[in-house]
């Protein structure tokens, strides 16, 4: 489902050349649920952003749901984002002067899809994640956990193969935390594979696979 | 997709309300003072009887001295005026659907009994031919013009302009009414509804508004009223009118005609050459033969009066188009600044599945609704800065200028519908130029570069 042969992510700094990524490895099948672990500075997250076609990579091959989108253009890569990639970042990332349910719906809107099809999808992705009665708020008026849940339900409402998860815990409480694992747990046994970064022990350990990247490699 | 992307930039309008507020300053302020010096050359260089103007022909013929040139600015151009002894030659030709013949002169208009509550004025007084209503699509409000028989026989009557009309009486239908010209009692036959006339095609020159009084040529008989305009060749006596002006060389009839077809056209050249080799080997004409018929459109492109007037609006504007570019530059350091506050967001929205041309052409939407509301506010400065314009203008004219033209009170600048839309056309292009660099480089940000940070 998801697999990355070789591939290297390479900076220029000054005369010396910075190495992220290098002879980067990773399968991962479908319903999967992967906890990328590893110091700050080790490649986690330019993994997590190649991996989201937000990034690009200097060499390697990047196969996912079977299709190599190694040397998409960005019109493609924009395309898959939207379809079949779901993204939850530690620090939420919703647009702070948009309700709740306006933030789910933005990733529905880029899609084209109807209004109709978007009130259902929208309407189940907030229940699931429990914030129904908060649909309406602003990010402001909501808890850093319920800002979280809301990006979950926007990462879940378009049906993706895949979720890549960056510290989803990192700016919570550990109750909070605990919550937010919970639901990704329930969002993976229902088919939807998951990479998550973390630098939690105990986030972690809720995966069905752990990896950990040392010096833009992995030392599994 | 278009709706999304139009809320996204409302959105950002409102979320930077200063720099929007600043861009839209500077779009009003760069547009609004560029577009004064558009409607003074528009007004110099339209056409103000499109349809009608490809139909009209001003004749030109060359009387000049061998060794003089007559017009500064274009030494071949023969001059745009003629002896009456040639124009009543062209009034005798049948070719043409219709002949303007006439001249221009100022003189003194007062109440027909002297009423001191009527404030003498002097006016410019058109003489003419019947035919330059209708050639020149004069609006009739009351009244006709004089018929021929009235024309030929020079009965003082005559139409007066919309202005005239409301300085002489107040306004209204004064048709039979009278009044003086230079001390001769004259009867209005009609009077003109509002005729913004704008360039003078048929007498161009800077400025020229039309006349407040027209009277008929009656075969140049009015020699109480001497052209303003004439220019004496020979040795002849300015004191006596019909030496002067009728049996001379002196040249100040303005002469239009009517050719509706190419035939008329062709026919009517072979008719003027044959004139002037006619009128040559009876002795006249120092120059070679240089007839000329210029249609009302190319009259205003080649009119050496038109190219002075043309060339300095053409400066103006170039000065102003100096001032709008330095305001496209100040908006796209704006704008830079503008997009890159808003480029967390916009890296969610491309992490989301938004392509680069998708933010681009969002940041575009943005910048083209500040541009319509930069339109909307250059509208009040155009008018605001065309007004001081007028009034500095006009309060700097001698006043003896003012009392004749009625410029003080009309002063004729047109900014109809095709100004009011280029003025939102220009406005929307400049903010869009000014966009197209600040929107490049925004969407080309990598997304993650905000997406671990935020």
């Amino acid at each position: 489902m998801f697999r990355m042969e070789s591939v290297e992510r390479r900076f220029q700094v000054g005369e010396i050349m910075t190495y992220a990524l290098r002879d980067f490895s990773l399968s991962i099948g479908e319903g999967d649920f992967v906890a990328v672990e590893g110091p700050s500075g080790a490649g986690k997250t330019t993994f997590l952003n190649i991996a989201g076609l937000l990034d690009p990579m200097d060499g390697g091959k990047y196969y996912l749901a079977g299709e190599d989108v190694s040397e998409l253009s960005d019109r493609d890569r924009s395309l898959i984002r939207n379809q079949r990639i779901g993204f939850i970042f530690q620090g939420f990332n919703l647009i702070p002067d948009l309700s709740a349910e306006k933030n789910v719906e933005l990733p529905l809107r880029l899609r084209g899809m109807s209004a109709a099809e978007r009130k259902q999808r929208v309407g189940a992705a907030l229940e699931q994640v429990g914030l129904t009665s908060r649909a309406r708020h602003l990010p402001s008026k909501l808890s850093g956990g319920q800002q979280q849940r809301v990006a979950i339900a926007r990462a879940i409402a378009g049906s993706p193969n895949i979720i890549l998860a960056d510290e989803p815990t990192g700016n919570l409480d550990t109750h909070m935390a605990a919550q937010i694992m919970e639901m990704l747990v329930a969002i993976n046994e229902a088919g939807t594979s998951i990479i998550m970064v973390t630098h939690s022990p105990e986030s972690a350990q809720v995966a069905k696979r752990r990896i950990e990247v040392r010096d833009g490699r992995i030392v599994e | 997709m278009f709706m999304l992307a139009l809320e996204t930039a409302l959105r950002s309008i409102r979320k930077t309300p200063g720099v929007s507020l600043l861009v839209t300053a500077a779009i009003a302020l760069g547009v609004g003072i560029t577009m004064p010096m558009v409607v003074l050359y528009y007004n110099t260089a339209q056409n103000p009887i499109p349809g009608q103007s490809d139909n009209v022909y001003t004749v030109l013929i060359d009387n000049w001295f061998a060794d003089v040139t007559f017009w500064q600015v274009a030494p071949d151009m023969p001059p745009d005026i003629m002896a009456a002894r040639d124009a009543r030659a062209i009034m005798a030709s049948d070719i043409q659907t219709g002949t303007s013949v006439g001249y221009r002169v100022i003189q003194p208009i007062r109440s027909a009994d002297n009423d001191t509550r009527i404030k003498p004025f002097f006016s410019e007084v058109r003489i003419t031919t019947p035919d330059f209503f209708r050639m020149f699509r004069a609006p009739m409000l009351y009244g006709n013009i004089w018929d021929k028989e009235t024309g030929e026989s020079g009965a003082n009557v005559a139409i007066l302009s919309n202005v005239t009309n409301q300085r002489l009486f107040g306004g209204g239908d004064n048709v039979g009414k009278e009044f003086k010209v230079a001390d001769e009692i004259y009867q209005v036959v009609g009077i003109l509804d509002a005729w913004d006339f704008t360039p003078r095609l048929y007498s161009i020159s800077i400025n020229a508004r039309v006349e407040g009084v027209f009277v008929p040529l009656s075969d140049f008989k009015r020699s109480h009223l001497m052209p303003e305009r004439a220019t004496t060749i020979g040795t002849d006596t300015p004191e006596n009118f019909d030496q002067t002006y009728l049996n001379s060389e002196t040249i100040f009839a303005e002469v239009w005609v009517e050719l509706p077809t190419a035939e008329n056209v062709a026919a009517f050249r072979d008719y003027l050459d044959n004139y002037t080799l006619e009128q040559k080997s009876l002795g006249r004409y120092e120059r070679p033969v240089n007839n000329r018929l210029y249609s009302g459109t190319e009259w205003l492109e080649v009119a050496p009066a038109s190219q002075e007037s043309k060339s300095l609006y053409r400066a103006f504007i170039i000065v102003a188009v100096f001032f709008l570019v330095v305001c496209i530059f100040n908006l796209l350091s704006l704008l830079l600044a503008k997009f890159m506050s808003v480029t967390p967001e916009a890296s969610v929205t491309r992490a989301l599945g938004a392509t680069r041309t998708d933010i681009f052409l969002r940041y575009l939407l943005e910048v083209g609704v500040l541009g319509l509301l930069g339109g909307i506010l250059s509208l009040y400065v155009a008018r605001i800065a065309l007004r001081s314009m007028l009034w500095v203008y006009i309060s700097n004219l001698p006043p003896e200028f003012k009392e004749i033209t009625g410029i003080g009170e009309n002063p004729y600048i047109q900014f109809n519908t095709s100004l009011f839309l280029a003025t939102f056309a220009l406005a929307i292009a400049a903010s869009l130029i000014a966009a197209l660099i600040p929107a490049w480089r925004a969407c080309h940000v990598p997304p993650a570069e905000y997406l671990k940070v935020n």
